[in-house]
């Protein structure tokens, strides 16, 4: 299995004032084709930091990280932007889904930056809708969507590109517990049938399905 | 991208409709100063035109010869205009049906700077073609008979100005005068706004007796107009000769000071609209952080975002040309005569509207750089964290 991102003794330093608060201290991670890994630990361990940076979001301060054997800190914003946009799908706890847009089009959109046409739009995102259960919510605002079915059209927003990796930062953070389960599933199923996935997490529940969970502490990786 | 920017101009509907009105507004006033400007200008070149082989024998003006026109302030002896008028020199090269003493009379200030006075004129019966020039009556006559007091011919603008009709009495100098003359309309603002009245009568009502503005001299041939204004001034060193030439300064004159106005006011209504546009759009773009960061870090360039947010601006704009559009010829109209009328003007002047046009995209590009650019500048990162 080739790494799809590796990231190789990086610390993310920010300044506070005249204070440097190491946000992550030379941590090493790599991601591997059809891995489904699950981040865990405390609140300000760094685990939204360290997938912001694995996500070509954020770049280290110093130390390597690679995204398809490309150093990130060596990019330029447009290529980062091109990386972001064909390889990678973000999942976010509070959605992010565009208010004014109905499920289709949040879905469609993320098509359309990739430049895809028009007709071959809509079977994608109508396709990546049916994967998450939606099929029958395509015109459904996210205001008019349950929490879950809001996650749900992230998940088939990051799906429908087909891309290399899915980031998702606390996928079920604003979730009951059994709308956690099935959004647990999904990822489950997803992976199955060969998505790459690391997701940060609190919850143990989601964390008991990853094929591997790795606990952060105080900026590092505790194994 | 741009059907975001179409539905997040309606995410907050009052404001967005607030600002297409404040805009459409803004467009409305520079159509109606425009139209104006063109007016003013299309009126001069009439007057001009009128003015063709015409000079005015005046006193001299203390501002120079081309610092005004018509000669309001000049005031010649009666006795001297007869002289002028009958000068040997020049018999045989005046239109003597065309030429005659006239008194001036300012009724009203210009409308606005550069804009001709509301004139009374006084005018020898029998002679006022020599102002009127080939101008119809629209209603009753177009000339006095001899020995008529109390009576008027007025412009077609005055008359809609005072609300008479033929046979009405208007009140000059505390004085009823009756009506018995409704000119057409001539697109010459000094003939379409004067109250005509035979010199005799003017100077008694102005308490001028005995003396005039000016004489009007009318060549038979252009070619001639100089020689008869040096055979004037050769014989009358104490008056000016104004020819055309003068004229077309002092119009030139007028024309730029009114062109200044107007650019002031103008540029002001601009500024408002591009101020206006900006404030909205910065707080959109501020409520949005969220929503760009999102489209940002799912793989939307910078310059996808600045489209996005130029769209919005120009959406606003274009909406407000619209809706200023019509409610400028709505407005000009029932000022210009009719709807019918100004569309007909629109017709004959088809740069106003593009005009217009270019000037709302101007404003919506200026507008919309601002917010535009501050929108790219959002950091993914730091719009994903944003509350």
């Amino acid at each position: 299995m080739s790494n799809i991102v590796e990231a190789n003794e990086i610390w993310k330093t920010y300044k506070m004032g005249d204070v440097d608060i190491n946000a992550l201290k030379r941590l090493s991670i790599n991601v591997e084709e059809n891995d489904f890994t699950a981040l865990i630990g405390p609140s300000g361990s760094g685990k939204s930091t360290l997938l912001h940076i694995l996500g070509c979001l954020d770049t280290p301060t110093r130390g390597v990280v690679k995204f398809d054997g490309r150093n990130i800190s060596e990019l330029k914003d447009r290529e980062l932007t091109k990386i972001r946009c064909e390889k990678i799908g973000f999942v976010f706890q509070t959605f992010n889904l565009i208010p004014t847009f109905t499920a289709f089009e949040n879905v469609e959109i993320q098509l359309r930056l990739l430049g895809v046409e028009k007709n071959k739009r809509k079977k994608i995102a109508e396709n990546a809708l049916e994967t998450v259960n939606l099929g029958d919510r395509l015109n459904h605002l996210p205001k008019q969507l349950s929490g879950g079915e809001r996650q749900r059209v992230a998940i088939a927003r990051a799906i429908c590109k087909n891309p290399k990796l899915i980031l998702a930062d606390e996928p079920t953070g604003n979730l009951d517990l059994k709308t956690t389960g099935e959004i647990s599933d999904l990822l489950v199923d997803l992976n199955r049938k060969g998505q790459t996935i690391l997701v940060v997490t609190h919850n143990p529940n989601v964390a008991k399905h990853a094929k591997k969970a790795i606990r952060m502490e105080d900026g590092g990786l505790v194994e | 991208m741009i059907d975001i920017a179409w539905k997040n101009m309606w995410m907050r509907k009052s404001r967005t409709i607030l600002t297409i009105t404040g805009v459409a507004f803004c467009l409305m006033l520079l159509i109606m100063i425009t139209s104006i400007t063109i007016l003013v200008e299309n009126d001069m070149n009439n007057s001009l035109a009128q003015h063709v082989g015409q000079m005015y024998v005046r006193s001299p003006s203390p501002g120079g010869i081309g610092a005004e026109f018509p000669p309001i302030s000049s005031s010649i002896p009666e006795k001297n205009a007869t002289e002028v008028l009958n000068l040997n020199e020049i018999q045989e090269d005046i239109n003597l049906e065309r030429s005659c003493p006239i008194l001036f009379v300012s009724l009203a200030p210009a409308p606005w700077p550069g804009a001709p006075p509301m004139l009374g004129v006084g005018i020898p019966t029998g002679k006022e073609k020599a102002f009127i020039g080939d101008t119809k009556a629209k209603y009753g006559n177009n000339a006095f008979s001899q020995n008529e007091t109390e009576k008027v011919i007025i412009g077609n603008i005055r008359a809609e100005w005072y609300g008479v009709k033929l046979g009405d009495n208007i009140s000059v100098m505390g004085k009823n005068l009756t009506v018995i003359g409704v000119l057409e309309p001539t697109n010459n603002m000094l003939l379409d706004q004067a109250v005509v009245m035979p010199i005799d009568y003017a100077q008694e009502l102005f308490n001028r007796q005995d003396s005039v503005s000016c004489v009007l001299i009318t060549a038979k041939e252009i070619e001639k107009v100089e020689s008869i204004a040096s055979e004037i001034e050769k014989a009358f060193p104490n008056l000016e000769v104004m020819t055309q030439k003068d004229i077309v300064k002092i119009i030139n004159n007028a024309l730029a000071n009114q062109q200044i106005f107007m650019d002031m006011i103008n540029n002001t209504v601009m500024i408002v609209a591009v101020v206006m546009i900006i404030t909205v759009m910065v707080m959109a773009v501020t409520e949005r952080t969220r929503e760009i960061g999102t489209l940002r870090a799912i793989g939307a360039s910078r310059f996808t975002i600045l489209g996005t947010i130029m769209a919005e601006s120009l959406f606003i704009s274009l909406i407000a040309y619209v809706i200023g559009l019509l409610f400028g010829i709505f407005l000009m109209g029932t000022w210009w005569g009719g709807v019918q009328t100004y569309l007909e003007f629109i017709g004959e002047e088809p740069q106003l509207l593009i005009r217009m046009f270019i000037i709302i995209v101007a404003v919506a590009v200026l507008a919309g750089l601002y917010p535009a650019y501050k929108a790219t500048r959002i950091s993914p990162l730091e719009a994903l964290r944003y509350e």
